[in-house]
């Protein structure tokens, strides 16, 4: 252990794709999937994440790297998160939410999901539909039912972006 | 068109927990299984759980409220609501088929949950949410014996312990002690709670702040003129009766010359202190919940007449009418109503901050809510 040698642990992650990362163990136990592998002993070798890709797992350890070198400040990391999430697309926060969820990290799975929520908030309906590949499975009487029931919050949505 | 995302339903619920009512609401139309995710109890309560926390919650505070209005000959009750944010205040009238020409009371407000009192034949209890549209009409009268119903007042309030809404009703008689039910919206039913002997009561309903109700009961000294009050509150799980400390000034104070009125504006316990005789009215406010030394003027309207806006001047002069305030936010501002006006006020300067916004008919009773999914009817 880090404690006992006097330098930084740092473990092998393998992502479904083979691609190997090295990440310091501090800033890798903040998932506790990992956490839970390093306390039972089996973080010797290479770690296999096999429901994670390379681009994201690379996304993740930038992230675990980023809030673990921040002191107990839970202002500046949640600019950081703020900050680090900014750029990425749909597609990106949407492979990051599944990582998160299987890493069990909460505080990305929560940055992640309020992103994704800040993102679709003036969507359309058929825009998240196209997004979450959702089936509508409404009768087109129903639906209109539906929709009449809620018509106000049709009100100020934005046209799609994504044809 | 980008790639789909196949995420759990546990996930898309963490998502949609996040997401504003509207969108919440519209995300209704996408399927089926999104109309039902979005229906569950769990999700209507973590969703809630959320939006309590946002930090900006002052923005979303609505005002509900109760008004008169003329019609055909007959004067009939109406209901409607405006929002207390940065908006513009405008009224959304609510229940146009239920405009009624019986008495009508609004007891109070949880949750985006408010509790109706219109007295038709019998008392009848509405749990309405003005979001959704749902209303329970379906709260049978209380049991008991009803001689004394016409007297009777209410509260309505949120026990964390039990997951229940629930309302105290208090049967005003002319002798102490009270005799007090408390109604469960979770089991259903009525039942006798210990007598509510803390002295008497006026007529106004019972005020649910941090998880208890309070009342303002009253004393009257042997031998003497002097009155005093206190406040009481009982714990909606245990239902005991306690006594709260009052603003020091007014404690063993003969308030024989004052017209105090208990209030929940924004989630504080505040009394609103007129003097008699005067057009003077004080607000004060318990600004940390059970600390006696934490009660602040927030707000004082001097004398009309001399009050130093001239704008206000010349309208009250043209209006001589009640002050009520409506709701105090974190950052101190306050909104009030004189008539069928809301004037938000900056309680440090005491300076208006709004213009006067017209809601065109005269605020008679209200409740300050915020909008939820919170069913009426309980589980789902």
């Amino acid at each position: 252990m880090a404690a006992e040698t006097g330098t930084p642990t740092t473990l092998t992650l393998k992502s479904n794709d083979d691609e190997l990362f090295s990440v310091a163990e501090s800033a890798a136990i903040l998932s506790v999937t990992i956490r839970n592998m390093v306390e039972d002993g089996c973080a010797g070798g290479v770690i296999p994440l096999d429901n994670v890709d390379g681009k994201t797992l690379a996304s993740v350890i930038t992230y675990m790297n980023g809030i673990s070198a921040i002191p107990a400040d839970e202002e500046k990391k949640k600019s950081y998160r703020d900050k680090f999430l900014s750029d990425k697309d749909f597609e990106t926060l949407a492979d990051m939410v599944l990582a998160a969820n299987y890493l069990n990290m909460s505080c990305l799975m929560d940055a992640v999901s309020a992103k994704i929520a800040q993102v679709m908030e003036k969507k359309s309906v058929g825009w998240v539909r196209r997004k979450f590949g959702i089936e509508n499975d409404y009768t087109p009487e129903e639906e209109a039912a539906v929709k009449e029931e809620h018509k106000w919050t049709f009100e100020g949505v934005e046209t799609d972006d994504d044809n | 068109m980008g790639k789909t995302i196949n995420i759990s339903d546990d996930m898309i619920q963490e998502v949609l927990c996040k997401l504003p009512l509207k969108s919440v609401l519209r995300f209704k139309c996408i399927s089926r299984s999104w109309l039902s995710l979005i229906s569950t109890k769990h999700f209507i309560k973590q969703h809630l759980k959320i939006s309590k926390s946002s930090t900006d919650d002052d923005e979303d505070n609505k005002l509900f409220f109760s008004f008169k209005l003329n019609q055909n000959f007959y004067r009939f009750s109406g209901f409607g609501s405006c929002s207390l944010g940065n908006e513009p205040i405008v009224m959304t009238p609510h229940f146009d088929d239920h405009l009624t020409r019986n008495p009508i009371l609004i007891v109070g407000s949880c949750n985006g949950l408010i509790l109706i009192n219109i007295n038709e034949s019998s008392k009848k209890l509405l749990l309405w949410n003005p979001l959704t549209k749902e209303v329970n009409d379906n709260t049978p009268p209380p049991c008991f014996d009803d001689k004394n119903q016409d007297r009777s007042i209410y509260g309505f309030g949120y026990d964390e312990a039990q997951d229940a809404y629930k309302v105290v009703c208090v049967e005003l008689s002319y002798k102490c002690p009270y005799a007090a039910h408390m109604y469960s919206f979770k089991t259903g039913s009525w039942k006798k709670i210990g007598n509510f002997d803390k002295g008497f009561l006026d007529e106004n309903h019972a005020k649910f702040v941090n998880g208890r109700f309070h009342w303002l009961a009253w004393t009257a000294t042997r031998f003497s003129y002097r009155v005093l009050f206190e406040i009481v509150s009982l714990d909606l799980a245990e239902e005991k009766y306690e006594s709260i400390g009052g603003p020091k000034c007014f404690s063993n104070h003969n308030v024989n010359n004052h017209v105090l009125k208990l209030e929940e504006l924004g989630g504080f316990l505040s009394l609103v202190v007129t003097k008699r005789c005067e057009h003077d009215v004080n607000v004060w406010a318990m600004m940390e919940y059970g600390n006696a030394e934490s009660w602040t003027k927030v707000w004082k309207l001097s004398n009309f007449c001399t009050y130093k806006d001239r704008f206000l001047h010349q309208f009250l002069h043209r209006y001589p009418i009640e002050a009520k305030p409506l709701c105090l936010k974190k950052n101190g501002d306050i909104a009030v109503a004189f008539g069928t006006n809301i004037i938000v006020y900056n309680s440090k300067n005491e300076m208006r901050k709004s213009p006067i916004n017209t809601l065109g008919v005269c605020i008679e009773q209200f409740t300050v809510y915020r909008e939820s999914l919170v069913s009426p009817f309980g589980d789902v």
